[in-house]
Parts: C-alpha cells; sequence; structure tokens
C-alpha cells in the first residue's frame, strides 16, 4: 500500500471510528431513557400492590416516552446504516447540501462538546456533483473539525454552499489564524483527502473563511 | 442522602431522579453544567452523579470546578460513551465510573458506599 493510501485509509478508519462511537452512544442514551422509564413502571407497579394508586394518566405518559425513544433510536439506527452503505460506491452523484446536513448531523454532539454550533446556509437550489460519498463526508468532518478549533470564541460556524466556476464552494466562516501559525493546510488531516477527491482548500485570513472547493465530477 | 445527578438528557435524568426519591434519596437534577454550578453554589450536596459527555462542559471538567467550590462533596461518572480514555481518567481521579443502562441498585450500591468513604 502506497504511503497516501495507507494515510487515507488510516483517516478513514479513525473518522468511521468516531462516528460510530458518536452512535453508540445516542442508542446508549436512547437505551437508558427506556430502562429508567421501565423500572419506574415497575416501581410504581410495586405500590399499587401495597395500597397506593396507580394513575392511568402516568402509565400512559411513561409508555409515551418509551416510544419516543424506540422512534429515535431507530433513527439513529438509519444514520448508521447511511454512514454503513456510504461506502458502497466508489463515485455517485451527491447532492452536496444533502450530504453535508447529514455529516453535520452525525457529528452534532462530539462538535457540541467542543461548544460549538454547526450551521449550514444551503444553496437557492440543489447542488451536485460526482464525487466518492465516504472520502467526502471524512473530508467535510475533518474540515469542520480544522474549523472549530479556529473560531476564536465564535459560538457558530456558518457553513455556506454555492456554485461557482470550479464546482462547487463549501465556506466556512468565521475561521481565524489566532492564536495558531499561520494555517498550515499542507500539514492539516485532510491534506490528503482533498488531494484524492481532486479539491482545493483557501484559507482567506482577511474574511475569516475557509473556502473547500470541489469540482463537479471527481 | 443529598444527590445532584447533572445529564444533558432530560427524560433520563428526570426519570432517575423521581426513582430516586421513591429510595429515601432526596435528589435533584440539572441538565447542564452551567446549571450544575449555579445549583452547587446555592445549595449544599453530598454527591454529584455526572454524565462524561455533555455540550459545552463535561463531566470531566466540572467535577474539578466543583471540587474547588465544595472540596467534601463525592462524585460518580455515569456514560453512555464507555470510552477507554474516559474510564482511564475516573481511574485516575479515583471516582466511581458506570455505564449506561445502570441498574438502580448498583447506583444506589456506589452512592452508598461514596457516602462511607466520604466519612472515612
Amino acid at each position: 500500500m502506497s504511503m497516501e493510501t495507507e494515510e487515507l485509509a488510516g483517516t478513514g478508519v479513525r473518522y468511521f471510528g468516531k462516528m460510530m462511537a458518536a452512535i453508540s452512544h445516542e442508542i446508549k442514551n436512547s437505551l437508558a431513557i427506556i430502562n429508567e422509564n421501565a423500572g419506574l413502571m415497575e416501581d410504581l407497579s410495586l405500590m399499587a400492590k401495597s395500597g397506593h394508586q396507580l394513575d392511568p394518566e402516568r402509565v400512559g405518559a411513561i409508555s409515551g416516552r418509551v416510544i419516543k425513544q424506540v422512534q429515535r433510536a431507530d433513527t439513529t439506527v438509519k444514520k448508521m446504516n447511511r454512514l454503513a452503505h456510504s461506502v458502497d460506491d466508489p463515485v455517485k452523484e451527491i447532492d452536496v447540501a444533502d450530504l453535508l446536513a447529514f455529516t453535520m448531523e452525525l457529528g452534532k454532539k462530539t462538535v457540541a462538546s467542543l461548544g460549538v454550533d454547526l450551521q449550514m446556509t444551503p444553496p437557492a437550489s440543489p447542488v451536485r456533483i460526482n464525487s466518492n460519498p465516504f472520502l467526502l463526508m471524512n473530508l467535510m468532518w475533518e474540515v469542520m473539525g480544522y474549523a472549530c478549533t479556529r473560531v476564536n470564541g465564535a459560538p457558530i460556524i456558518t457553513i455556506a454552499i454555492a456554485k461557482s466556476a470550479k464546482g462547487v464552494e463549501l465556506v466556512f466562516s468565521p475561521v481565524s489564524d489566532d492564536g495558531h501559525d499561520g494555517f498550515s493546510l499542507e500539514q492539516a488531516p485532510f491534506s490528503g483527502l482533498v488531494s484524492c477527491l481532486n479539491a482545493e482548500i483557501l484559507a482567506l485570513a482577511d474574511r475569516q473563511v475557509l473556502v473547500l472547493i470541489l469540482p463537479e465530477t471527481v | 442522602m443529598r444527590v445532584l445527578l447533572v445529564d444533558d438528557e432530560v427524560e433520563y435524568v428526570s426519570t432517575l431522579a423521581e426513582r430516586l426519591s421513591f429510595r429515601g434519596i432526596d435528589a435533584s437534577w440539572v441538565s447542564s453544567a452551567k446549571e450544575a454550578l449555579e445549583r452547587i453554589r446555592q445549595e449544599s450536596f453530598d454527591i454529584a452523579v455526572l454524565d462524561v459527555k455533555m455540550p459545552k462542559m463535561g463531566g470531566i471538567e466540572l467535577k474539578q470546578i466543583i471540587e474547588e467550590i465544595n472540596p467534601d462533596m463525592k462524585f460518580i461518572y455515569l456514560t453512555g460513551h464507555g470510552s477507554e480514555n474516559d474510564y482511564q481518567k475516573g481511574v485516575t481521579d479515583g471516582v466511581s465510573y458506570l455505564i449506561k443502562p445502570v441498574d438502580i441498585d448498583k447506583l444506589m450500591t456506589t452512592m452508598n458506599q461514596a457516602m462511607i468513604n466520604r466519612g472515612s
């Protein structure tokens, strides 16, 4: 395996592992809520056996919470399934906003733990490119992570999507160089992915933005 | 025993607090580190049960700040994540580390043990 392929494989496995950990955390949370509500039902039934009145409204509310968590876990498993199938096709047509929204959703809690929120400004009409879905998600995630460490106290990073002469632009802002020794994009963890997907990345320090340019066809 | 439960999953932490109250525990709950610090500055608690992964500030960082406010408090980490790094951090900090979903009797035992250690 070449160094480049080895590096890409390592980056991909790390991304997949991180997302699987986030998904398992989400499923565990749903299971924990179901567990506590089942336990609460057990507590209430034991109390009813010893003479306390069991309120049917209360039972209905507990049941409703369990149903809600089952639906939440089902949604989480669907996300896991979509992530797993993102490696099926080496190249396919991708709705960039849809894939970015999915990537943001998968990493939402991880990013929130850094104290940053991500918001997307979608394009006026759907923008589609031909690319590798998994590698593109990995690239989007790495650039998000890089941007999150350079917000200079800003609570929100906005990612705007727009068509450009070269393909599609994803503009991350604000991203500043404050406190860092240059943007060092060549050393950033996404440099191999940028090259593999024929993409470009530019740091415009004066506008405090990072621009990821994706070609229409990889 | 006065216990503060801190977890960003509101439906989880509120139900757990109610179940603990059935078992004679004076349990309060909040859903963020910020709210936890506000409560701890106003009230006295014996134990804090902290979710390790929360937005903005997780349980490990929160514990360090609480200890400065109330050095006598005991801590239990509770998480759905179960990562090796977090577990090791819990071990290093000398804090019990429970993984969700947790058995309430195990949580009660862990809290009682923490109170015994506090008294010794």
